[in-house]
C-alpha cells in the first residue's frame, strides 16, 4: 500500500500560466464551463495614506492551482447516494464511478473546494481522478507532467511531507479540518496565514 | 444555486403530502369514517412530488440507485423513506376502503405510514443540513421544513374535510387553524434570526442575506400570504362556519389554501435560489 496519495504546490513559484488547467482540460476532454484542475488569483489590500500626499502600498496578488484534493474524510463520498463517488482504500483516490452517477449533484453541494464538475451533456458528475490511467502506467498526472515552472508534485502524502513541509491552510481557502484534503502547500508570502 | 423549479415543487409536495397524512390521523383517533376522502389526495401529492423529482436528476433512469448508500447518505435516506411512505400510504388507503380489517389494524397502518413520511422529512432537512451552504446548513432548514409540512398539511386536511362531511365541523375547523397559525407563526418568527446569522456570518453567508435583501419584495410577499392566508382566512372562515354562512365557510378556506401554497412557494424558491457556495470564485 502506497498511502494516501495527494498534491504538493510550491507556491510561491507559480506564475499563473494556466498550463496545469490546460493539460488537465485536454487530458479529460473537458467542455467549456468544466475544470478538473483550476488556477485562480487571489488578491487584495490596497493604499493607505500616510500624511503629506504620501501613500504605501500594501496590495498583494498570488495563484493557487488546484483540483480535488482526495480528502481523507471526503463529505461528497458520505453524501452520494448511490456509491457511484468512492475512495479507493489503497491509494485515497476520490473517483466518479460515471456507470452508477445519477447526476443528483449531491456532492457539488458537499464539496467545499468546488472540485465535482456536473456535465450537463451526459447527466453525470465528474471530477479529478489523480489521472488513475496514467499512474498505473507508471507516468504522472497530466497537471504535474505539465507545469513549466515546477510547481506541481505528487505522492504519498508522508514522503511529501517530508521532502517538503508545507501546509493544508491558506488565506483563501476553507477550513481543512471539515475534510482533510491531502493536500500540502509551499504557501506564497502573502498567502500564508497569520501575515 | 440557481432555479431549481423540481426541487422547489419535490420538497413542497412531499411536505404537503406527509403533512396531511399525520394531520389527517391525528384528527382520526376516534373514528375513522373523515379519512377516506383524504387519503386518496396524501397519494395523489405524494405520487406528483416522486415524478417530478426526477427533474432534477441528471440521469433519471438511475433513480433506482439512489438508495445505495443508506449507511452515510440523507439523500439515499430520503428516497427510501419517501418510497416507503408511499407504500405503506397503499396498503393504508387499501385496508381503510376495501377491507373490513378492525380499526386498530387500520389505525395502526395510517400511523406507520405517518411515520415513515416524518422520517422522510427528517432525512429531506438533513440533506440540506449536510452541504456546505450557509442558507442551508441552519437549524432554519428544519424548521421551516416540519412547520411547511404542518401548514400545507392542515389547511389542505380543512378543505378537504370541509368539502366531505357538512355537519358537527367546528372542533376540526378550530385545530386545524390552530395549526395553521402555529406553522405560520414559528416561519415568521425565525426568519429575523436566520437573516442576522448570515449577515454575521463568513462571506458567503453574507451574499446569501445579501440575495435576500434583494429579493426583499418576495420575501415580503410571501410573508404577507402567509399571514393572510393562514391566520386572517382561518380566522374568516371558523367565524363564518359559526354564523352558519357555510357557503363563505368553504370560500374561504380555499382562499387560505390558495394563497398558503402561494405563499410557501415563494419562500422555497427563495431557499433555492439564495443557496450560495463558499466556494467564492468556484475556489
Ligand atoms: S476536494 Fe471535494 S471532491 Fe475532492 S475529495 Fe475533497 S470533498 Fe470530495
Ligand atoms: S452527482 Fe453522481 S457522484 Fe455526485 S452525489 Fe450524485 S450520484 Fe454521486
Amino acid at each position: 500500500m502506497a498511502g494516501q496519495l495527494g498534491f504538493h504546490v510550491q507556491q510561491d513559484r507559480c506564475i499563473g500560466c494556466f498550463t496545469c488547467q490546460i493539460a488537465c482540460k485536454d487530458k479529460n476532454d473537458l467542455e467549456v464551463g468544466q475544470l478538473f484542475r483550476r488556477v485562480r488569483e487571489i488578491a487584495g489590500g490596497g493604499y493607505t495614506e500616510t500624511g503629506n500626499n504620501a501613500f504605501r502600498a500594501d496590495v498583494y496578488a498570488y495563484w493557487i492551482s488546484l483540483s480535488c484534493n482526495h480528502c481523507q474524510d471526503p463529505p461528497c463520498v458520505k453524501n452520494c447516494p448511490t456509491g457511484a463517488m468512492q475512495k479507493r482504500p489503497e491509494d485515497g483516490i476520490v473517483f466518479v464511478d460515471q456507470n452508477k452517477c445519477i447526476g443528483c449533484r449531491y456532492c457539488v453541494w458537499s464539496c467545499p473546494y468546488g472540485a465535482p464538475q456536473y456535465n450537463p451533456q451526459i447527466g453525470k458528475v465528474g471530477k479529478c481522478d489523480f489521472c488513475r490511467d496514467l499512474l498505473a502506467k507508471g507516468e504522472q498526472p497530466a497537471c504535474v507532467a505539465a507545469c513549466p515552472m515546477r510547481v506541481l508534485d505528487f505522492g504519498p502524502l508522508d514522503e511529501l511531507k517530508k521532502k517538503y513541509g508545507g501546509t493544508n491552510q491558506i488565506k483563501g481557502l476553507p477550513d481543512p479540518n471539515t475534510t482533510k484534503p491531502s493536500i500540502l502547500i509551499t504557501p506564497h508570502r502573502d498567502a500564508a496565514l497569520g501575515k | 444555486m440557481g432555479k431549481e423549479w423540481a426541487l422547489v415543487l419535490f420538497t413542497l409536495l412531499a411536505q404537503m403530502s406527509v403533512g396531511l397524512m399525520v394531520v389527517a390521523q391525528a384528527l382520526n383517533l376516534k373514528q375513522r369514517e373523515g379519512l377516506k376522502p383524504v387519503l386518496l389526495w396524501v397519494g395523489i401529492l405524494m405520487a406528483a412530488s416522486m415524478v417530478v423529482s426526477l427533474g432534477h436528476l441528471g440521469s433519471p433512469l438511475g433513480a433506482p440507485r439512489a438508495i445505495f448508500n443508506l449507511k452515510t447518505s440523507w439523500l439515499s435516506r430520503e428516497i427510501f423513506f419517501s418510497a416507503s411512505f408511499f407504500v405503506l400510504w397503499l396498503v393504508n388507503y387499501y385496508l381503510e376502503l376495501r377491507t373490513q380489517a378492525g380499526e386498530g389494524v387500520k389505525a395502526i397502518s395510517g400511523w406507520l405510514a405517518g411515520f415513515c413520511g416524518i422520517l422522510a422529512l427528517i432525512s429531506m432537512a438533513n440533506i440540506y443540513v449536510h452541504t456546505i451552504l450557509p442558507a442551508w446548513e441552519t437549524a432554519y432548514t428544519h424548521l421551516v421544513f416540519y412547520t411547511t409540512a404542518l401548514v400545507l398539511g392542515a389547511i389542505l386536511y380543512a378543505v378537504l374535510a370541509y368539502r366531505n362531511r357538512q355537519e358537527g365541523q367546528q372542533g376540526m375547523l378550530k385545530i386545524t387553524g390552530i395549526l395553521t397559525v402555529i406553522g405560520v407563526a414559528l416561519q415568521l418568527l425565525s426568519l429575523p434570526p436566520y437573516l442576522a446569522s448570515l449577515s454575521a456570518g463568513p462571506v458567503a453567508a453574507q451574499e446569501t442575506a445579501r440575495l435576500l435583501l434583494g429579493a426583499a419584495p418576495v420575501l415580503i410577499f410571501s410573508q404577507a400570504l402567509a399571514v393572510l392566508g393562514g391566520i386572517v382566512f382561518t380566522f374568516l372562515a371558523l367565524r363564518a362556519y359559526g354564523e352558519k354562512g357555510s357557503l363563505l365557510t368553504g370560500q374561504w378556506l380555499y382562499g387560505a389554501l390558495a394563497l398558503l401554497v402561494l405563499a410557501e412557494l415563494a419562500s422555497r424558491y427563495l431557499f433555492y435560489a439564495t443557496g450560495v457556495s463558499i466556494t467564492i470564485g468556484q475556489f
